[in-house]
């Protein structure tokens, strides 16, 4: 009962915080100097009236933005102007698997990966090993995807020839590799840090001496009493974790030429698509709200200190 | 003996060397006796019990000897002291608060000690958890056993914690400042079920406490350590009636009495108890402190000399018997 209206409340924030949002993106797309059909040189002002009448651009702003929000309303994203035969839903339709088996595979590698490389230094402390591990986390997280993915397609893609450059081909798990690990890289270096240092205060709690003292396996201690603890500020981590892969996708999918949103994206703001660019910022605004209220579900359920009503 | 040590050291690796904490102890407890040990903060009380059981800090340097019913504690394996920790020897510490994990609920975190000890099924293990909070005397036993710590009193969170050392019905408990941050009447319930215990199921337990009066309502014999080391060690009434150290006599006047002259503050030791690392071997570490000290006292160690019947004292100031 509790739970069902946290939630409730929490989606009500989330579509005002979305309505914000398209009234914040709408505006401002409009207000960026250029305008949809920049582009093509030379058009005549006839073509031209004729075209922003079609889309509905020749009207005062404030009636464009009542009639934005009504079509949204019923579940209509609109036209885009840099593919004028197909709508916003459906380019989204095209796009959404592509960025979200990526941005999922991504996250997925990150929380195993860092959590496992936490873990393994924390272990090692004050090892070689755990020095290593964690200087390679240093630099993963000082080196942006922009910076990791072109030295990626460099040594995998052209000195080795292992890997496709760029493309999705036929959507196989080779073509995955370098955008997925392109993406993973700065958050597997965030998350192994995080978990480093949630282990290693964790150990020393009062609580994992008691666990010890009741002679307890180590394995046990670890996996009862410090882990389920340690993990919870890679949990709350998981919400800009998120924010970041959601921001990478759109620059890695740019570089490796995948058919996904952010490309959309990136061609949309170019182009001056309002249609198309408001209609990703919508879909990244409610994957980001949702995934963050998963994440804080989650951390309810981990840690029952913030789940009783008190 | 159930528990004899001798000789114990531990010291941690600390720059230019290292740091001993605790600096070559004697003790043992008789099965189903109460050892008391007093000192001031940082004399080293728990350290002692810690690093018998293995359970001293990361870095620690363990020598001596500590043999319990028969077997030798100090370089024992993990693995083997596993085994003793929470079933032959149960530890209660003096973080109650935080000393039990915040994720998991109490009735867990007690029915592990049976099913990892005595491989007890889940059922079987939650039951005897039950009835040994019902032998502490917690209000709605099988209620808290489904709560979190956070949703216990700290009282209550202590009893839980000891509940949780006897549930393998050990032959040692070892009670580290056990009733520290409690209020008085918690304080007495939780004495009286240890005196309870000791009389019925005949647990030798060792009491840490740097109450004295704690410790004299149920210790058999009292230790007082200073420094890493005991300075005195006598049966109870003895050390309470006639203190031969001063540092004894300077713990003893500062502790409030019902028959003393109302009033007026307590008179307390004098300084500081020293930084384990500025303690040297040679001279008498409370010396700087002390009222009566002679350059004996800071050229030479004094060794434990029988003063009494099993009353030991380290000072050259007290004529060996
Ligand atoms: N892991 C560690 N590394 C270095 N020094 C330590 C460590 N743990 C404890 N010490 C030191 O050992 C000394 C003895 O500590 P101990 O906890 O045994 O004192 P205590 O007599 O139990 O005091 P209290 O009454 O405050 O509990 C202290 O000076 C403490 O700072
Ligand atoms: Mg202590």
């Amino acid at each position: 009962m509790r739970l069902l209206s946290f939630i409730l409340g929490r989606a009500a924030v989330a579509l005002l915080t979305i309505l914000v949002i398209v009234t914040a993106a709408f505006f401002l797309t409009r207000l960026a100097p250029g305008g949809p059909f920049d582009a093509e040189v030379d058009l005549d002002p006839l073509v031209r009236a004729n075209l922003e009448r079609t889309y509905g651009l020749d009207q005062p702003i404030g009636i464009q933005y009542r009639r934005y929000l009504g079509a949204l309303a019923a579940g209509d994203l609109g036209p885009s102007t840099t593919y004028p035969d197909r709508g916003v839903s459906e380019l989204i339709a095209d796009g959404l698997p592509v960025s979200l088996r990526i941005g999922l595979a991504a996250l997925a590698i990150a929380t195993a990966a860092g959590m496992a490389a936490g873990i393994f230094a924390a272990r090692n402390r004050n090892r070689p090993v755990d020095a290593l591990v964690m200087g390679v986390a240093s630099l993963g997280v000082a080196l942006p995807a922009f910076v990791v993915a072109p030295f990626l397609t460099l040594l995998f893609g052209i000195y080795l020839s292992w890997l496709p450059v760029a493309g999705w081909g036929d959507g196989s798990l080779r073509h995955w590799v370098l955008p997925v690990v392109s993406l993973a890289l700065p958050q597997v270096a965030a998350i192994a840090r995080l978990t480093r240092g949630a282990m290693l205060e964790t150990l020393s709690a009062d609580f994992v001496r008691t666990a010890r003292a009741k002679g307890l396996p180590e394995r046990r201690v670890i996996s009862a009493h410090v882990l389920p603890a340690a993990v919870l500020p890679v949990v709350s981590y998981l919400g800009p974790a998120i924010a970041g892969v959601l921001t990478g996708s759109v620059i890695v999918e740019q570089i490796f030429a995948l058919p996904g949103l952010g490309r959309f994206f990136v061609q949309g703001a170019i182009n001056r698509d309002y249609g198309l660019v408001l209609g990703i910022v919508i879909l990244y605004a409610s994957a980001l709200i949702l995934l963050n209220l998963l994440v804080d579900l989650a951390y309810g359920w981990l840690d029952p200190r913030t789940r009783t009503g008190r | 003996m159930l528990l004899e040590v001798s000789g114990l050291r531990v010291a941690y690796p600390a720059r230019g060397g290292e740091v001993a904490v605790v600096r070559g102890v004697d003790l043992a407890v008789a099965p189903g006796e109460c050892l008391g040990i007093v000192g001031e903060s940082g004399s080293g009380k728990s350290q002692t019990m810690l690093a018998i059981l293995g359970l001293a800090g990361p870095g620690a340097r363990v020598s001596g000897s500590a043999i319990f019913a028969g077997e030798e504690l100090v370089g024992m394996p993990q693995s083997r002291l596993q085994g003793l920790r929470g079933d032959r020897i149960g530890l209660v510490f003096q973080d109650s608060i935080t000393g039990l994990t915040p994720h998991m609920r109490i009735g867990d975190q007690l029915a592990e000690v049976l099913v990892v000890h005595r491989g007890a099924s889940p059922g079987a293990a939650r039951a005897e958890a039950l009835q040994m909070l019902e032998v502490l005397q917690i209000p709605e036993p099988a209620y808290r056993l489904g709560q979190y710590p956070h949703e216990l009193s700290g009282g209550m969170r202590q009893r839980v914690m000891i509940a949780m050392a006897l549930l393998c019905r050990p032959a040692l408990l070892i009670a580290d400042e056990p009733t520290t941050a409690l209020d008085t009447t918690v304080q007495a319930a939780i004495l009286r079920s240890f005196a309870k215990l000791k009389a019925h199921a005949g647990t030798a337990l060792v009491l840490i406490s740097h109450d004295l009066g704690v410790v004299a309502g149920l210790a058999d014999r009292v230790a007082v350590m200073y420094a890493g080391r005991i300075v005195e060690s006598a049966p109870a009434e003895q050390l309470f009636a006639t203190p031969r150290h001063p540092y004894t006599k300077g713990l003893l006047a500062s502790m409030p009495r019902l028959d003393g002259p109302p009033g007026g503050p307590l008179p307390a030791i004098e300084g500081q108890p020293p930084d384990p690392a500025a303690v040297a071997d040679t001279g008498c570490a409370f010396a700087p402190r002390c009222g009566i000290a002679r350059p004996a006292c800071m050229a030479d160690l004094p060794q434990p000399a029988a003063v009494g019947p099993a009353h030991r004292v380290a000072c050259h100031a007290v004529e060996p018997a």
